[in-house]
Parts: C-alpha cells; sequence; structure tokens
C-alpha cells in the first residue's frame, strides 16, 4: 500500500504554487485554467512505484495454486465422425407425431431402453459406454425426441423422487453437456447434442418443480398425450392458475376475510377462543363457504366450550 | 502452436485479471512489474500513446477528460438508461449518444463505442498474458456479472472480438468463483457466490454435485458496488469541507478526482486498520487565493454508519436467490466471498451473521473469479475435461405484445442452453411480415423491461389473418446470449437472428474495428514498451 502522504501530495509540485491548484469560489465555481499544467508535471516528472491504490508486489511468478492437480480422467472421447448408424439421414419427427421408423415406440409409461439412463439407481457406477455405443445412443434418443415424454428423456419412471430426477439431470449433463464436445470438428454430432442437451435442461426445469410436474403427469397421462410432450406457455399458464386456486382455496379469496381469518388464528393459538370464534365468524360473512373457515370455526367453537365449562360460569352471551 | 492454450479474463468494473491454467493448476498472470490486477482504465495522452492498466489510473486525476474508467457500468446500455444519465454527470469524460440509443465515449475528438474501450483493456490482459507466457494467446473465456443482460454480454463478446481473441465463452463471475473454489475437490455441496465487485452485486447458489456445478439460482443488482461506498465517503468529505470553508469541491472536476480516489484509499485504509487519515494537501484555493487542504480522520463506526443501508441492500438481493433456490440460509454448506468490497470487515461480519457461517478462507476475492474462468477455459479446450457447468438465465425472456404489455417465454432461473417455441399468427389480411420485439426484465410492462431488440420475420405464406402460422423458438445457449429465430409451419421456410442492437456496432462495425485493431496490433508489436498503445484509430 502506498503511503496515503505521499499519494495525496503527489498532483502539487513540491513547492506548491497557488496557480496550479484550483481555486474555488463559494458560488459560482471558476473552471480551472486550462493550461494549469502543473497537475500534470509531477506524474511525469516523479517516478513512483506502478501500483498506486494496489500492494506493490516483486515479481511474482505464480500465485498459490487453489485447486490440487486435474484428477486423472477416464477416457471418454468423442467418437470418431465416421458415423454408422443413420448416416445423414435425419429424419424429421412431427412434432408430437407419431414415431419414426427405427425409433423406438413410446406407448409404455416406462422408458424404453434409454442404455445411459437406464439404471437410475446406481448412476455413480456407470458401465463406461463405447465411444461407438454412446454414439448410438444420441443418435437414437435425438431422432426419437419429439416422442419422448420428460419422463422418457430423464430415463426416469413417472414415480420418480426428486432426488432421482436430479441425479438423473446431473448424470445426462455429464454424457450430453455441449462442452463435452466443444472441440469436435463434427457439426453434425455437436447440433444433436445441443438438441437433446436442450430438451434435457427442459425435462428437469419442468419435472423439478412440484406444481409443474403434477400439471405435466396430468397431461402426459391423459388422451391429448401426443400434443402435450411438451411444456407449453398454456401448460404453465394452467399450472399457475391451478396454484392459485388451491392457495384461495386454504386461505381465502376475500381480502377482508383472509385478514379476520388470520386474526382469528392468532386468537386460537393464543387460547382466546372466544375472540377467535368472533373473528372466524367475521371472516365467514365475506366467505361463507370457505371449508377451511368453518373447519376452523367449529374448533373454535368447541375449545370455547370447554373453557366455559372449565371455567364454571352458569351462562354465556352468544 | 497457439491452439492449445487459451486465457481466463475477468473484465472487473475497478480491475482486471488474467489467469490461464498450467500443469492443472490455475495461475494468475503477472505484468512486468508483478501486479496481479490492472486497474480497468484507459487513458489517451496528448502523444497519440494510449495508457491502460494501473499506468493509466494515475493519470485519472491530472488527465481526467482524456482517461476513462468504470465503463463496465456502461458498456451494452441505453443512452436513456438511469446508468448512462448518472455516468455523465460524475464523469470526467464526455459521454455522447450515438446511432440505436447505444452510448460513445469521446477522447480527444474521437469518438468510441463501449465495446471499442473495453478492447483496449482486454488487449492489455492479452499482452499481460503474452508476455508472461512468451507467446501468442488468441483464445479466451470472458467474465462477466450473473446478472448482466443479453446486450451487456452481446457487448462484451464485441469487446473480446475486437480485442483480437476468439471468445470461447462468456461465463458469469459467480460461477467461475464456483468453479475455481470446487474443481478437483469432489465434494457434494451447495454453495453460496457472494459478490460484491466495484460497480455489481451478484449471488449465486449452486450445487456442486462431483464434476458438475448446477446454478440453482442467481439474483443481483447491477447498480451497486464498492463506487457506491467510495461515493459515500466522498459526499461526507465534500459535505464538510463545504460546511467548513463555504466551498464545495465537486464543483471542480480536479477537486472531484482528487476527492474520489481519496475516499477509496479511506475505504481500504479504514477496512484494514480500522481508521483512516484523510489528507489532501492543496485541494484547492479559496476566492482570495489562500491554498487550502482536506484533512479528516475516518473511523470503522463512521465509514459503517455510512454503508450499512448499501450491505443491507446486499442482502435482500440474498433473500431473493435463496428463495429462487427453495433453500433458507441454514441449508448453505459454503460461502464464499469475491470481489474487493468483500474484504471490508462490515461486509465479512454481516455476511457472516446472515448466513451463520464463517465465509471461506484461503480464497482470494481478486483472483477467484479469472483462475475460474481460466478453468473453464482449460476444460473447453481438453475433451477429457470433466467439469460441466449448468448455468441459468438470471432475467426472464419477454416478448412485448399489445397495450405495451410483456409476455414471459423463458422465466428466469432456467438452466440453459433451453429454447421455447411459441406460434403467431397474422393480425391483418395479405400482411408480409411480422415484427417481434425481445424484452428481458421481471416486470410484465414493457416500459419497465430492457429491450433486446426487434426482430422481423418476412418470406412466409400470404394469406387472410390468423390463417399463417409462424413458429418462434427462442434460445438461450450457454453464453447466456438469445437466439430467435422464426419458422411458417405451412412452408417450413426458416429465419434467424441473434438480437444485438444495445452496442450500436453492427456486423460491420466491429468488423471496421477488428481490422482496426489489427493495424495497431502491428504498431504494438514494434513498441518497446508493451501498456502503452499506439492509439486506435477512429472507427
Amino acid at each position: 500500500m502506498a503511503d496515503p502522504k505521499d499519494n495525496s501530495s503527489t498532483p502539487k509540485a513540491p513547492s506548491p504554487t497557488p496557480a496550479g491548484i484550483p481555486r474555488l469560489t463559494p458560488a459560482v465555481p471558476e473552471p480551472v485554467d486550462p493550461a494549469a499544467s502543473a497537475p500534470r508535471a509531477p506524474v511525469a516528472g516523479a517516478p513512483r512505484p506502478p501500483a498506486a491504490g494496489l500492494p506493490a508486489m516483486p515479481a511474482v511468478p505464480k500465485v498459490a495454486p487453489l485447486v490440487p492437480p486435474v484428477p486423472p480422467v477416464p477416457p471418454v472421447r468423442p467418437p470418431p465422425p465416421a458415423r454408422t448408424a443413420g448416416s445423414g439421414t435425419a429424419v424429421p419427427v412431427a412434432r408430437g407425431g407419431t414415431p419414426v421408423p427405427g425409433v423406438p415406440k413410446v406407448a409404455s409409461v416406462l422408458p424404453p431402453a434409454i442404455a445411459p439412463v437406464a439404471a437410475p439407481a446406481a448412476p455413480l457406477a456407470p458401465a463406461v459406454p463405447t465411444a461407438l455405443e454412446e454414439r448410438a445412443e444420441l443418435e437414437r434418443l435425438f431422432l426419437g425426441l419429439d416422442g419422448l415424454d420428460y419422463f422418457e428423456v430423464l430415463g426416469l419412471p413417472q414415480a420418480a423422487a426428486p432426488a432421482d430426477i436430479k441425479r438423473a439431470f446431473h448424470h445426462l449433463s455429464r454424457t450430453y453437456h455441449p462442452d463435452r464436445f466443444f472441440q469436435s470438428s463434427d457439426i453434425a454430432l455437436r447440433a444433436q447434442v445441443h438438441s437433446v442437451y436442450k430438451r434435457v435442461t427442459e425435462a428437469y426445469f419442468v419435472l423439478r418443480d412440484d406444481a409443474r410436474r403434477k400439471k405435466y403427469l396430468a397431461d402426459v397421462s391423459g388422451p391429448d398425450r401426443p400434443r402435450k410432450l411438451r411444456f407449453d406457455e398454456l401448460a404453465e399458464a394452467e399450472t399457475k392458475a391451478a396454484v392459485k386456486k388451491e392457495v384461495a382455496e386454504q386461505i381465502g379469496t376475500h381480502p377482508k376475510g383472509r385478514q379476520f381469518f388470520q386474526v382469528g388464528l392468532g386468537d386460537l393459538e393464543a387460547g382466546r377462543f372466544s375472540a377467535a370464534e368472533r373473528n372466524i365468524k367475521l371472516a365467514l360473512t365475506y366467505e361463507p363457504t370457505n371449508p377451511l373457515y368453518l373447519a376452523k370455526l367449529e374448533e373454535a367453537r368447541a375449545k370455547s366450550y370447554e373453557e366455559f365449562k372449565r371455567s364454571g360460569k352458569g351462562f354465556r352471551i352468544e | 502452436m497457439t491452439d492449445d492454450i487459451a486465457i481466463g479474463i475477468d473484465l472487473g468494473t475497478s480491475y482486471s485479471c488474467v489467469s490461464i491454467v498450467q500443469d492443472g493448476v490455475p495461475t494468475v498472470l503477472p505484468n512486468e512489474w508483478g501486479e496481479l490486477t490492472h486497474a480497468s482504465v484507459v487513458s489517451f495522452l496528448e502523444d497519440g500513446t494510449v495508457l491502460v492498466g494501473n499506468a493509466a489510473k494515475k493519470n485519472i486525476i491530472t488527465n481526467a477528460e482524456s482517461t476513462v474508467y468504470s465503463t463496465k457500468r456502461l458498456i451494452g446500455r441505453y443512452f436513456f438508461s438511469d446508468e448512462v444519465k448518472k455516468a455523465m454527470s460524475v464523469m470526467p469524460y464526455k459521454i455522447l449518444e450515438g446511432e440505436n440509443n447505444s452510448v460513445r465515449l469521446q477522447v480527444r475528438d474521437k469518438v468510441y463505442s463501449l465495446p471499442e474501450i473495453s478492447a483496449l483493456v482486454l488487449k492489455e490482459m492479452k499482452a499481460i498474458a503474452e508476455t508472461a507466457l512468451g507467446r501468442p494467446v488468441s483464445r479466451a473465456v470472458i467474465t462477466v456479472p450473473a446478472y448482466f443482460n443479453d446486450n451487456q454480454r452481446q457487448a462484451t463478446k464485441d469487446a473480446g472480438r475486437i480485442a483480437g481473441l476468439d471468445v470461447l465463452r462468456i461465463l458469469n463471475e459467480p460461477t467461475a468463483a464456483a468453479l475455481s473454489y470446487g474443481f478437483g475437490r469432489d465434494v457434494n455441496q451447495k454453495i453460496v457466490i457472494y459478490d460484491l465487485g466495484g460497480g455489481t452485486f451478484d449471488v449465486s447458489i449452486l450445487e456442486i454435485g462431483r464434476d458438475v456445478f448446477e446454478v440453482l439460482s442467481t439474483a443481483g443488482d447491477t447498480y451497486l458496488g464498492g463506487d457506491d461506498f467510495d461515493d459515500r465517503i466522498m459526499t461526507w468529505l465534500a459535505e464538510d469541507f463545504l460546511a467548513k470553508t463555504r466551498l464545495d469541491l465537486r464543483a471542480n472536476r480536479y477537486c472531484l478526482q482528487t476527492l474520489k480516489e481519496a475516499a477509496e484509499r479511506a475505504k481500504i485504509d479504514v477496512g484494514r486498520h480500522g481508521k483512516a487519515e484523510i489528507l489532501c494537501e492543496a485541494i484547492c484555493q479559496d476566492a482570495s487565493g489562500k491554498v487550502l487542504d482536506l484533512r479528516e480522520t475516518l473511523t470503522t463506526e463512521n465509514f459503517n454508519r455510512m454503508v450499512m443501508d448499501l450491505v443491507q441492500r446486499t442482502f435482500k438481493v440474498c433473500d431473493e436467490a435463496l428463495q429462487s433456490a427453495r433453500l433458507t440460509a441454514a441449508d448453505v454448506d459454503a460461502v464464499i466471498l469475491v470481489g474487493g468490497p468483500t474484504r471490508l470487515p462490515i461486509v465479512r461480519n454481516s455476511v457472516r451473521h446472515y448466513f451463520q457461517k464463517d465465509p471461506m478462507e484461503g480464497v482470494d476475492p481478486d483472483q477467484v473469479v479469472a483462475m475460474g474462468a481460466a478453468l473453464q477455459a482449460a476444460a473447453l479446450l481438453n475433451e477429457k475435461s470433466a467439469t460441466f457447468l449448468v448455468d441459468v438465465t438470471p432475467l426472464s425472456l419477454r416478448i412485448g405484445t399489445v397495450g405495451g404489455f410483456a409476455e414471459k417465454i423463458i422465466e428466469k432461473n432456467t438452466p440453459i442452453p433451453i429454447d421455447r417455441s411459441k406460434t403467431f399468427t397474422t393480425s391483418r389480411d395479405l400482411q408480409e411480415k411480422v415484427k417481434i420485439r425481445v424484452y428481458q426484465g421481471e416486470s410484465n410492462r414493457v416500459d419497465e423491461c430492457e429491450m433486446l431488440g426487434e426482430f422481423e420475420f418476412s418470406g412466409f405464406k400470404v394469406g387472410y389473418r390468423g390463417d399463417v402460422k409462424i413458429e418462434v423458438t427462442f434460445e438461450i445457449n450457454t453464453d447466456g446470449i438469445v437466439h430467435v429465430s422464426a419458422a411458417d409451419l405451412d412452408t417450413g421456410q426458416k429465419t434467424s437472428t441473434t438480437i444485438s442492437l444495445s452496442s450500436g456496432l453492427s456486423e460491420a462495425d466491429i468488423q471496421r474495428s477488428i481490422a482496426d485493431n489489427q493495424a495497431t496490433q502491428l504498431q504494438h508489436a514494434a513498441a518497446s514498451t508493451p501498456e502503452v498503445f499506439p492509439e486506435l484509430p477512429s472507427a
């Protein structure tokens, strides 16, 4: 760190001449004489260490390594450009359309044989597939992409646990992340990887969210399955509406009703049962049929009655 | 052979840093004086030479009007944005409006676009790497704040190209820091990167599963950084001086720059020693010609009171990020601090208090990002690499609809790369083209979102209104950059574009800048002092 005193005094010449210092007037600031070269002169004249506001370091060749060296990596190489399966015939699949010949059919709920992800239970020790097998697998996934639902893309059963979804996603990221093929000169291969991986992230984005997953599962289990394989904006909107409805059922739709209900719940918890009963009744005047309110009212009533009985007082006013 | 190496560059608001992986270990490359971080300052001298780095920083005071700094705050922004307006009032250099509402800087009668200025800094980083390694370098990974929008990313990428670099990847700074932390550690952890830089604040939450680095969420504030801390000290100094002498130091640019430098130094001193003595001798003279000094003492208490609200603001952003990741502070396994201002005790203590956890030690907040960028650069060049970054898009992607509304297409914190399609139709009979405006932001009103560009699609089958179906696909690639393509569902005709308007640089402009740059590179090779650049011809 340079000495602050040293730095702050740099702009002026060794013996300060007032001419070189900006002159300020209280009301209107007078522009500094542009010819005033005094502040500039010292920079040229007085050589300083290069680091102005930095720790001046002697020539440090290397920073201490933050991480240990790269561990040896199993040699998984992208396959050579020689293509074996379906060379050059990228069969366009109509969106949500019929399965293309040569592509596994997708009518079953369980995933078709997607080799690398078929065993999500033991993903940490996958049998390292050979380059050719991997390539064939990619090709198959790519061609069948529009016929697969998200569970099939991730290679999971529909009942998969959230942890499995994450595990499958990480596993597929290791296999199909475009960075793995960054240096590959095979443009077709890179395009395929890119498409497949985009679908993987999409599947993960939908399935990791409980509300979206619920909606999606209902969609692909229904009669509209071929059109619902991808979670589109309509599904998104419907999911939002469903969540909103659920919340509304839980805590009410009317702001005033909600307010009284909240106060009533507070009273109930604090043991002020008759106050709770009163507030929940008020909430019910806004939403007379809300089942949650009705249930809580019953609870408050029961507790308030118990309390009354315990207190032994003769009568109470409703 | 130049193909097997690539550098990582942390292009910061105030300081930049360059690193490379050697024998599997990321190393920060020093310049000839052994400095590891370099001021992101460009100074244009009278004789046509251009200084970049710490040498240029010394000129902020003496050569104020032709020394540009903190340009990262302006890159990829529109001329009418608040940030640009603010910069115009405080920056000593001249800011002009260019084509398409872009921002231009005028220095010594020459007009520069912001990518051209950033390119000068990047070129300096490239030169440092080349000198340190003794060989040419042409490929790089450049980092940007996670909360940068598409315009800002595009402009940064353009800067890299102008600097003569093949930009392998635009990487988010917090993600780079996470990579640097988790690389080779073989851990399964949820970590938080708290990145308070010179001009921006980012927080990212990642889940590291061995070799997969999954960003769960990211949030940020592009208007909050260490510069704001300096501003507070400056205001305090200036107000105090005004009260004592009835002179406003902020009225004069020379005084203002002196103040700024003093404030920055005071901030660093107060963080290190708990107290800062501020002394600016002969900062100005009063009307009668009497020379005045500025003397103050800044205590930790005083300083903390000044900046507490800024520190608090960072935790609102942390709240948001945790909520998006559906985590609580207790779920976090490690907290990593990035950026110079995180050295301040007030920041460290507040972070410790918020996460109930000591921040990771042994991580250099100034260098960790560049090292992560170098690791990613090495990983991209190595086919056998074993790290996979799954980043997210920080902002929702939207399209403009009737009535000034913006409809969400891709939600923020969606993992990338991703694409999403939407079908459009024509609104008039015999309509020949459709226009789609693309926005980024969290508001459903277009005027509160950042416009990325306008995209016109024509050449589809002309028909009655509502009959034509155009499927528009929005894609965010691994750089976080948006691509839009459209296809006529009936004819299958396709068109695509990368939206880029904000830097105001067309492809032709960039090509011209690259050509200019190559011309200057030759001169540069002839020059003996690597930190001095010949002046760029104006584009």
